[in-house]
């Protein structure tokens, strides 16, 4: 119920109702809340309502923090509990010495997961 | 006046129809309890017997006609895949249709020759028949009920600890494809339901002989239900990694905008199979396309089945309790 | 970029997790109140991600969970009236009432139908003139705009044989609620992602200006939920105690002002509700402005309006202020079980037990 999905807008049927797709599924929602949104914008769809735009640009600051994780205190460190995961025991962190607030890079780096899925 | 409705512990829900948990005590509690016998209390989709395999099913999908097929080639092949994944090899098949009046001939005849179809690509005969007629309004469209009776060819092992869980290809493409073609939950996709035979498939690992250890087309349940039930009758848990389960990426999109996990959404025509660790690089060969290991059983904890999730963690896939998808089989 | 497969990394959740584990000097216990962050943080598997320092609680933030039984009975009671038919999320249709729930209602002849949308529930009484249809609505904030833009089209279309059983609830009425309960060992708070980007972050203020508390507003897919959590240890560690908001990408501080304004126009705040667990909270529900007294089911419609206690062994109530874990229950996959629900912190998806019996059972 909380169900909140992000979904890309593909057409605007009439002013306050479009069509909004995820991964090729596509269903009407309304734009009500967000008049402004329109074809192509990425949007935050809850019960047939697009309830708030997705900032790309912040989307793509959000994740750079995730690769960007360090301590601030400058060394590789290991984690002092044993994870319950197979395969990353040990595994040494990559710090780099920066603070922890350090500008992103300029180029966004893309994880290779080994994920399946497509991606658009 | 305020109104109020009859005493309801003492009814049929739709849960009861969903495949999981309440089917099974309805199954158990009620049916199996009044028409108990050796070979019913075994609780297989197919009764093994004398080097035959006896099955039967009922169809009653809605909508009758949406992407991918239709209820006479799910009727066939649903039929087909019981007695496949039972060990056998699948021979003739009877059909019971009770229609609605006013329901178009021209619907029937083109159900009828879907379901010729099947019948040839599958090499079995629809050899039996019945047909009924009620008044508009006592059945929806078309029910249909299918039995089929096949010869035993395959020789099972038993499941052990280390064993490889198998799956034929992509899951949950039937259930979504008919959950979007219903319409009610207005979705628009290029979804289509695999209905297939799987006795092909079925016949080649038989091959294997006693490296197969058991098979079955997780259906209304979906592979959720079908797992939690060997994890149930051998005695053992059964362990998947999620990143190895095949998903469509328009049935992923389906599943987030609906809140429903593919892992308990019904296949038409995918298999699961348990085979010997050492066969399991050739049972995937043999199921090709996108076929893949998804999972190995192991000794503890009896009777679960966890799922190492993406992310490095793992939970529980457990048995189904209400009905996400009513009518897609 | 798709927005959710990026935030499932697992080399990234690991990293994460060790950042999470070196920040954490002392035990903490954070509480989440969304339902989507319950059932989030269980279906990946979190907490096995996690120290055993950093524990997780689970608050009121399930909509479907906080529902006492004597509004359900209401809703069964307008669904059981000849000609009317009763539109309601999928999710709210095995929790008990006293006498069985709305799935058992529609078996024993209700006309209760599921709906994805109180637009489809509009769109049903369009299409069945001759039908009274009533929306079930619930939800926090986050899905209130919904129903309020709904009336709004309902009042503008001249739709009457349309009405809305109002059970929208607000979240900062119980989360002050479950500060001030004696004896609450919370340490920090994740804030609700979507009930967030209805009303902001400003509302959240109080409990570190007040109460001392951290609070981060977080996002739903897994990376997302230990990056929030890090984002509290690291206040923690730095002396810091304010709102955070990690759900930048949809979040703003000022919320969304055209859903806010949609449910100023269209509803009001009950002087008191019920909620499940916690008793009655004062100004912590909506009903329907009196100018919209056409299109309210509890104007239109005679209700039993009683009030059902908890069943005594039921623990819900604990559950949700964080008192005590689902397996902590006594009746927790004894005489509660999802096929058999006591109460609707096992019921529904999102509630806690549900989401711990589902995938975490054997854990405990």
């Amino acid at each position: 119920m909380c169900l909140g999905i992000p979904a890309q807008i593909v057409s605007v049927q009439e002013p306050g109702l479009a069509v909004a797709e995820v991964s090729g599924v596509r269903r009407e929602v309304s734009t009500a809340l967000v008049p402004e949104a329109g074809v192509g914008d990425w949007v935050l769809v809850h019960v047939g309502f697009a309830l708030h735009t997705i900032d790309e640009a912040e989307a793509a600051r959000t994740l750079e923090l995730l690769e960007q994780v360090d301590f601030g205190m400058g060394e590789p460190m290991v984690p002092p509990w044993t994870p319950s995961f197979a395969g990353s025991a040990g595994e040494a962190m990559r710090g780099s010495g920066e603070s922890a607030v350090s500008p992103p890079p300029t180029a966004v780096s893309r994880s290779q997961n080994g994920n399946t899925k497509d991606r658009p | 006046m305020v109104a109020t409705l009859p005493r309801t512990n003492e009814l049929v829900t739709l849960a009861h129809g969903s495949g999981g948990k309440a089917t099974r005590r309805l199954v158990e509690g009620l049916f199996v309890k009044e028409l108990s016998n050796p070979l019913l209390d075994q609780l297989g989709d197919s009764a093994v017997a004398d080097g035959l395999a006896f099955t039967t099913d009922s169809y009653v999908v809605k909508p009758l006609f949406f992407p991918g097929g239709d209820i006479g080639d799910l009727a066939v092949y649903g039929t087909v895949n019981d007695l496949a994944v039972a060990g056998a090899e699948p021979l003739w098949l009877s059909a019971g249709f009770v229609i609605e009046e006013g329901f178009p001939l021209d619907d029937l005849r083109r159900i009828a020759r879907s379901m010729a179809t099947a019948a040839a690509k599958a090499g079995v005969a629809v050899v039996a028949g019945d047909t009924k007629v009620v008044e508009r309004g006592s059945a929806d469209g078309l029910f249909v009920t299918t039995a089929g009776v096949g010869r035993m060819r395959a020789d099972f092992g038993r499941p052990q600890p280390g064993d490889r869980v198998l799956v034929s290809g992509t899951l949950g493409d039937h259930g979504f494809a008919v959950l979007v073609a219903r319409g009610e939950l207005k979705l628009e996709s290029a979804l289509e339901s695999d209905t297939a035979p799987l006795n092909r498939l079925t016949e080649s690992l038989f091959e294997l002989g006693p490296a197969l250890r058991w098979m079955r087309d997780p259906t209304r349940g979906g592979l959720a239900t079908a797992l939690n039930e060997l994890a149930s009758s051998a005695g053992l848990a059964v362990r998947l990694d999620e990143q190895s389960i095949p998903i469509r990426p328009e049935v992923a999109g389906a599943a987030e905008i609906l809140g429903i996990d593919p892992l308990y959404v019904a296949n038409e025509g995918k298999l699961v199979a348990v085979v010997a660790a050492d066969a399991a690089e050739e049972a995937r060969r043999r199921l090709g396309g996108e076929a893949a290991v998804v999972g190995e059983l192991e000794p503890d904890p009896p009777g679960l089945v966890l799922l190492d999730t993406a992310l490095g963690g793992s939970r529980i896939v457990d048995m189904l309790v209400g009905d996400p998808l009513p009518r897609i089989c | 970029m798709r927005y959710v497969d990026e935030y499932r990394d697992g080399r990234l959740a690991r990293k994460l997790a060790a950042e999470i584990a070196e920040l954490a000097a002392e035990p903490v216990r954070i509480m989440e109140v969304c339902g989507g962050h319950t059932h989030a943080i269980a279906r990946h598997g979190l907490e096995d991600l996690l120290p055993p320092e950093v524990e997780y609680l689970h608050g009121p933030g399930c909509p479907v969970c906080v529902i006492p039984m004597g509004r359900v009975d209401d809703a069964i009671a307008l669904a059981a009236q000849p000609g009317v038919t009763l539109a309601t999320f999928g999710d709210l249709l095995r929790v008990p009432g006293r006498r069985g729930s709305l799935l058992e209602a529609k078996a024993a002849g209700a006309d209760v139908r599921m709906v994805y949308s109180p637009l489809d529930a509009l769109e049903l009484a369009r299409l069945e003139p001759a039908r009274e249809v009533v929306f079930f609505a619930i939800g926090f904030e986050t899905t209130a705009p919904a129903t309020a833009i709904t009336l709004l089209r309902a009042r503008e279309a001249g739709v009457r044989n349309f009405s809305v059983f109002c059970n929208h609830v607000t979240i900062v009425p119980p989360l002050r609620a479950i500060l001030d309960t004696p004896g609450t060992r919370i340490d920090a708070f994740i804030a609700p992602g979507h009930v967030s980007t209805v009303i902001g972050t400003e509302p959240y203020r109080f409990i570190p200006e007040q109460y001392g508390k951290q609070v981060v507003v977080a996002a739903f897919e897994p990376l997302d939920l230990l990056a929030s959590t890090a984002m509290i240890l690291r206040q923690r560690a730095e002396g810091r105690c304010e709102v955070e908001n990690q759900y930048t990408r949809v979040v703003r501080p000022e919320g969304n002002p055209r859903a806010l304004a949609a449910i100023a126009e269209t509803m009001e705040l009950r002087d008191t509700f019920e909620w499940r667990g916690l008793g009655f909270i004062r100004e912590s529900a909506l009903r329907l402005r009196p100018e919209l007294a056409e299109w309210d089911a509890e104007e239109r419609f005679e209700l039993p309006g009683e009030r059902v206690p908890d069943r005594k062994a039921c623990q819900c109530g604990q559950i949700l202020v964080g008192a005590i874990k689902p397996h902590e229950c006594k009746v927790f996959g004894t005489a509660c079980t999802p096929e058999r629900p006591l109460g609707t912190c096992m019921v529904s998806s999102e509630g806690a037990c549900a989401a711990y019996y589902a995938y975490g059972r054997h854990a405990a």
